[in-house]
């Protein structure tokens, strides 16, 4: 057996068997510290995608309020009101997720800031049913049918059990669909929606999801201790939470459970060593505030990536599933796939596309060129969807252009001017994601490993695709560790791996080197062969003139010529647009 | 900014070497709020618990050392209930002391409990020893909310006041305060006609004071401590209202009047005998008793007046150091620790007019708060001072 | 009723500008160097309790942490002059200089019992430095760090210096006295002389910091630093001396207001979190980069505080606090965010 793995087994053993070696005091300890290690891995979640909550303590407040009040008052087994008020809390998430999660930058985490603050003061100013700012006794222990869990060793197993399955899960999910869907989150949402991921949902469903996590802890907390009050979920907690998120690290689920267990055997070792002083004062928030900023500025990933050397590498996910089905492409050439009819945009004051007709036909290979700052980006864009046009029409498969998210399953795949891949996922994983509109595993199958067989088949198809471009052998590698002319080819792949009729390639050449343009060229000729039509924006003259059978040209926003290469090359208008001079009297 | 004395430390140092060698020990663990919102209260209360461990090194008619172990619990009550587990099953303690506010005291109800050991609170709240049958192991010495507020009302219905306004905290220490208001007042027929609430760090206490003062209240009691407590009677004096304004034990320092200064003047408050000790009679048992322990704090922690809240501990490690003797007196072991854990606990309860800084305990199996109106006074502000009112 | 509203009213837009400077300080602070900072309340209680000191007659314990942060600006720069200890001891004596000259100051200014503005002014030499030195430890080392990182630090110094406010100072109020006793009546409404100078006081500083950053070169040159700091170096501005006085500035912002909201409220070490937050939430209406607007925005504030105490004193944080969710959706609506 691997070494990772044996040492993987080991830690889990220790965590799973500390409850029963250690003295009856730490063995409480134990419990709060796997509880808010549930919590934190919620907010490791959060940050891998992206995102952040300054108001985490608030959901587990949720969650252990809602158990805690619902069993007392009625006398219902406190399995259920468990499962009751973390589905409470979900749609509470839910609701504040719909709301805030279309904030950007930094409105983000001072909206978490704000309800975390609002729920926090809710649970004191709601005095007559939540008892105030004194809080509630009596609090009936987990229980399930009259058996009652009031072993401190048994509830402290239980709640490692659920660490370990919530770690094990997470890890699962980073290799599935909706894990991959994920690590593009955070800078690459124009691309993610440019192969079916809906992102808006996404973040939803990855923020309800850590609200779940965090409820589950908060139901936990207060069925040990027994006791309900507002102070375990303030604001300071949700602070701490978030150290140990950082300290732990957003790569990995276990960063979750490292930071908690080192924040709270700090916070002892500080307390003790206070104590042995006789000394007074915040000295451990003093500390756990300085450790913040030192692990952000020093180690902004955590402890994670000494850890990750530590860890069993995740098993390679089977790739030898049948491949997917791709859709025919029918041969008749006359279909108009794409129409564009007097296109406009301007920016403040700067208009940058005037009167721009275009038509795509099926099967066509046509290039779009021009000098710099034509326009040529700014036309990709509106033809692929991501930005709306101020003024004329789009028809795209003879219908209305679609949400961005939709596009690619009516046909349309994409490459980006500046490469957006996801550095740290393998070229597999980058190329799998073209897959996405294709397959429909979502969290719930991600997380509990049912979705193997469909992976498998991404997988399969994934390799077909790369072994075509060439690149079979960079498969398990970085995408972030390969040279740039690569990076754009594995580009080319995902695209591919969409199963597109249309594909839309933004300076596929820029940055390769010759050997890779003659493949590049050889891969696009086949395509055009099955029929799949190609839109093609370059600057290198030779391979555009040496492929396409037709040419447009950008200048100024407007279109200023169209035809077959030879024609174009000659014509005087182009020539001087690229050289400059007499560029008055052309227009 | 600790100066243990260079006399002191020798003290100590002789009289452990004296005592030493044969005398069994007795350890008494606690855990209070040193950091946190109630760390106002738990520093005070700490530095009392090491006023008393020097005394009582001196001390050579005890059967026994007494060893404290005291650790912080940050005003939260998880780390409460994990600190006091800690004393009971690591360092073996006898008696337990905890804890500064009542929500942490309420949590750890269920660990000494289980553990069979018996706890002495400091916390306001009258939940923390009712009901006596489920508080079997309970004990506490500061008066409850309950019976100061009792005082104030009993004065409103002398006065013939018969609607009251409450204005406090929306912490417990303030929560405290509005039940035992509602309690009482319903008791003596009053009637609570408003109810605001604010935050120790409020800016501003002008809106709430105004809804007070439209009310039209006959008077206005506030329950919080200063500088707030000081900030609201401020803000009820300028939005207009002029009646009485009642307070509770937690003004009663003088934070109070040197926040408040003129705008306090008149303010009456119900208090602990700390407060107002210099005025009791000489005949008054609790004069002189106050008197040696405000000395010795204020020489000792270098500060003007003495607080209530040292007072509390200063009893309750009197107390139980007391309980304790008496059971080793009736023959219990200290080393066997859950024995003599039990016959503390039964001492504890046979603790009769034991006068103390907080004023006169008697405890007994249905009275674990041991106080009565004996230990309640009402003071007021007059000429920027603590006075006794009406000469009780 | 009109009564009671017009009284709210007055007294919830004067109490809102109390927030009026730490929401300038905000945005100072987050058009200059796009940081958002969340520890800027801290500044508050440093300034209000380095006051409360002086007017008291003891050395602050600020000079603590000053000293401790010049002493760690020292350690950590003596790497980068290892070839040039020349350039080292020059720049470490400067900074002791600074340490030594200080405390001089402070010496002599409890010796002369300078009057209130005098020791205001030797508060703000003792603060205002410490928030260049924050600035030098977390935001110099990483410029291009994302939002939500300096976000996170942020968070994490405002732990810090709270829980240093805690152990220097303790957990006592300190009363502060006022520049001017007693107040006016503005209608039914008692108005502190103290707060009529925090609103001039912060509505002078809000107006200038408005003229200086729209039409002055030099104000421009701040903005610029932070909207692309590459290329505004490229256009020799000095991006590391722009952020530096931008918190410069913004510590000596947010002390001033503490020390001017003291005598109001008493000096204690928790109170500049609150205030930083809602001074947020007025900032925040100006999406932390427009002055007219945070302006707004804290008056609002300081209304709905007023209407939802006077309403549900119990809600009343519930309510101001998810007020703040609406007032982030418009903003955001409004304007295309940067991400980096």
């Amino acid at each position: 057996m691997p070494r990772r793995t044996l040492l993987a087994l080991a830690a889990s053993l220790i965590l799973l068997g500390a409850p029963w070696l250690l003295p009856p005091f730490y063995v409480g300890i134990f419990a709060y510290a796997g509880i808010y290690a549930l919590a934190a891995i919620g907010l490791v979640l959060l940050l891998q995608a992206g995102q952040i909550s300054l108001g985490q303590a608030a959901f587990m407040g949720l969650g252990a309020y809602g158990s805690a009040l619902v069993a007392r008052a009625y006398g219902i087994d406190s399995f259920f009101t468990l499962i009751f008020s973390i589905a409470a809390t979900a749609l509470v998430a839910a609701l504040i997720g719909y709301i805030t999660l279309r904030l950007r930058g930094h409105y983000l985490p001072l909206a978490t800031l704000a309800y975390g603050i609002a729920l926090a003061s809710g649970f004191t100013a709601w005095h007559d049913v939540t008892g105030g700012a004194s809080g509630l006794d009596k609090i009936p222990p987990l229980g399930l049918f009259g058996y009652a869990l009031t072993d401190d060793r048994l509830y402290t197993q239980l709640v490692w059990v659920i660490v370990l399955l919530a770690v094990l899960g997470l890890a699962r999910l980073r290799n599935s669909r909706v894990g991959r869907a994920i690590t593009t989150l955070e800078s690459h949402d124009g691309m993610a929606r440019s192969f079916g991921v809906d992102t808006t949902v996404l973040r939803i469903k990855v923020f309800v999801f850590s609200a779940v996590l965090a409820a589950l802890a908060g139901g936990l907390y207060v069925h040990l201790l027994r006791f309900v009050s507002p102070s375990p979920f303030s604001l300071l907690t949700s602070f701490k939470l978030l150290i140990m998120a950082v300290v732990g690290g957003p790569a990995s689920a276990i960063g979750g459970v490292v930071g908690a267990l080192t924040l709270e055997s700090a916070q002892w070792a500080l307390q003790d060593l206070l104590a042995r002083w006789g000394a007074t004062g915040n000295l451990e928030v003093i500390v756990f505030g300085v450790i913040l900023v030192v692990m952000l500025l020093k180690w902004p990933q955590g402890l994670s990536p000494a850890l990750e050397k530590l860890l069993p590498k995740a098993k390679a996910r089977r790739s030898d599933g049948a491949p997917l089905p791709v859709r025919t492409l029918p041969a008749d050439r006359t279909d108009l796939l794409l129409e564009l009819n007097g296109i406009g945009i301007n920016f403040g004051g700067l208009q940058a596309l005037a009167d721009v007709d275009m038509q795509l036909k099926r099967g066509e290979f046509v290039g779009l060129i021009g000098p710099n700052g034509a326009g040529k980006t700014t036309l990709f864009a509106i033809i692929s969807g991501l930005l709306r046009q101020s003024s004329g029409t789009v028809t795209l498969f003879g219908g209305k252009m679609p949400q961005s998210h939709s596009i690619v399953r009516e046909g349309m795949a994409r490459t980006f001017q500046h490469v957006q891949l996801v550095p740290t996922l393998s070229v597999l994983d980058n190329v799998a994601l073209g897959a996405y509109w294709r397959t429909s595993s979502g969290f719930m199958r991600g997380l509990l490993a049912l979705d193997d067989a469909e992976n498998a088949r991404v997988l399969a198809s994934a390799r077909a695709v790369l072994r075509r471009v060439g690149l079979e052998a960079e498969a398990e590698l970085a995408a972030g560790s390969l040279p740039l002319g690569k990076q754009r080819i594995v580009e080319i792949a995902r695209a591919l791996l969409a199963d597109p009729q249309i594909l839309l390639l933004d300076e596929p050449a820029a940055g390769l080197r010759f050997q890779e343009k003659l493949m590049l060229v050889k891969i696009l000729r086949q395509l055009n062969a099955e029929n799949v039509t190609i839109l093609l924006v370059e600057h290198d003259m030779e391979l555009v003139m040496g492929c396409v059978e037709r040419l447009v040209v950008l200048d100024r926003g407007r279109i200023i010529a169209e035809g077959a290469p030879k024609d174009v090359q000659a014509n005087p208008a182009v020539i001087s647009a690229y050289l400059g001079g007499a560029r008055d009297k052309a227009a | 900014m600790k100066r243990i004395s260079v006399a002191a430390a020798a003290l100590m140092m002789s009289a452990m070497a004296a005592g030493a060698a044969d005398k069994p020990e007795l350890r008494i663990g606690s855990v209070v709020a040193m950091t946190g919102p109630a760390s106002a209260l738990g520093v005070p209360e700490k530095n009392a618990l090491d006023l008393l461990q020097e005394q009582i090194a001196s001390d050579t008619s005890l059967p026994f050392t007494v060893k404290f172990i005291t650790y912080d619990d940050a005003s939260d009550p998880t780390k409460a209930v994990n600190s006091v587990r800690k004393l009971i099953t690591e360092d073996n303690v006898h008696v337990v002391i905890c804890c500064t506010t009542t929500p942490t005291s309420m949590a750890i109800l269920e660990t000494v409990t289980q553990a069979k050991v018996p706890n002495i609170s400091l916390a306001l709240g009258q939940s923390v020893i009712e009901p006596v049958k489920d508080r079997y192991w309970i004990f506490k010495t500061p008066s409850t909310d309950q019976l100061q507020v009792q005082v104030l009302v009993d004065d409103m219905v002398k006065r013939g006041l018969k609607k009251v306004a409450f204005l406090g905290l929306e912490d417990s220490f303030g929560e405290g305060g509005w039940v035992a208001l509602q309690s009482v007042a319903k008791a003596k027929g009053v009637e609570i006609i408003a109810a605001e609430r604010f935050a120790r760090t409020d800016t501003n206490f002008t809106p709430q004071a105004l809804k007070v003062r439209q009310a039209s209240p006959g008077a206005v009691y506030i329950h919080a401590i200063p500088p707030s407590s000081a900030l609201v009677h401020q803000a009820l004096k300028r939005v207009g209202y002029t009646g009485p304004i009642y307070h509770s034990g937690g003004s009663a320092n003088n934070a109070f009047i040197s926040i408040g200064k003129a705008d306090v003047e008149g303010a009456l408050l119900g208090t602990t005998p700390v407060l107002v000790y210099a005025e009791l009679p000489d005949s008054n048992p609790l004069k002189a008793v106050i008197t040696k322990f405000a000395a010795l704090y204020e020489k000792r922690f270098n500060v003007p007046k003495v607080d209530i809240f040292p007072g509390q501990s200063w009893d309750a490690g009197n107390i139980a150091i007391l309980a304790a003797s008496n059971a080793v007196k009736a023959g219990a072991k200290l080393d066997n620790v859950e024995a003599f854990r039990a016959a503390l606990r039964d001492k504890l309860e046979g603790v009769k007019e034991f006068v103390a800084v907080g004023g006169i305990f008697n405890y007994s199996p249905t009275d674990h708060l041991g106080l009565d109106q004996r230990s309640t006074f009402i003071s007021e502000v007059k000429n920027g001072q603590f006075r006794l009112y009406n000469a009780k | 009723m009109i009564d009671t509203a017009l009284f709210l009213l007055v007294d919830g837009l004067t109490n809102g500008l109390i927030y009026a400077l730490l929401a300038l300080s905000l945005v100072l602070v987050f058009t200059v160097t796009r940081v958002v900072n969340i520890a800027q309340g801290e500044y508050v209680m440093l300034g209000a309790l380095t006051l409360a000191d002086l007017l008291q007659g003891r050395m602050p314990g600020t000079l603590y942490l000053l000293v401790g942060g010049l002493a760690l600006c020292i350690l950590l720069d003596a790497g980068r002059w290892r070839r040039n200890w020349r350039g080292a001891l020059l720049f470490s004596t400067g900074l002791i200089v600074m340490a030594v000259a200080a405390a001089l100051i402070t010496r002599m200014a409890i010796s002369l019992h300078f009057p209130v503005i005098g020791m205001m002014a030797v508060a703000l030499l003792l603060v205002a430095p410490l928030g260049v030195l924050i600035y030098r430890f977390t935001v110099h080392p990483i410029p291009d760090a994302s939002t939500i990182v300096f976000v996170i630090i942020s968070v994490g110094v405002s732990m810090a210096v709270q829980g240093l406010g805690l152990l220097i100072w303790g957990a006592n109020p300190y009363p502060v006295e006022p520049i001017a006793a007693g107040g006016l009546m503005a209608g039914p409404v008692f108005i502190p002389y103290q707060a009529v100078a925090i609103m001039v006081v912060a509505l002078l500083s809000m107006g200038g910091l408005y003229l200086f950053s729209e039409f002055t070169l030099i104000g421009k040159a701040l903005q610029a630093s932070a909207m692309n700091r590459l290329g505004a170096q490229f256009c020799g501005i000095p991006v590391n001396l722009a952020g530096g006085l931008a918190f410069l500035l913004a510590a000596a912002f947010s002390a001033l207001s503490g020390m001017l909201l003291a005598p109001l409220i008493t000096a204690n070490y928790e109170m500049g979190f609150m205030v930083g937050l809602k001074g947020f939430v007025g900032a925040a209406m100006g999406g932390l980069a427009d002055y007219p607007l945070s302006l707004a925005g804290v008056m609002i504030v300081g209304g709905l505080e007023s209407a939802s105490s006077y309403l549900a004193s119990a809600y009343r944080d519930v309510l101001v606090f998810s007020l703040l969710i609406p007032i982030l959706l418009w903003r955001n609506a409004r304007q295309r965010v940067e991400t980096r």
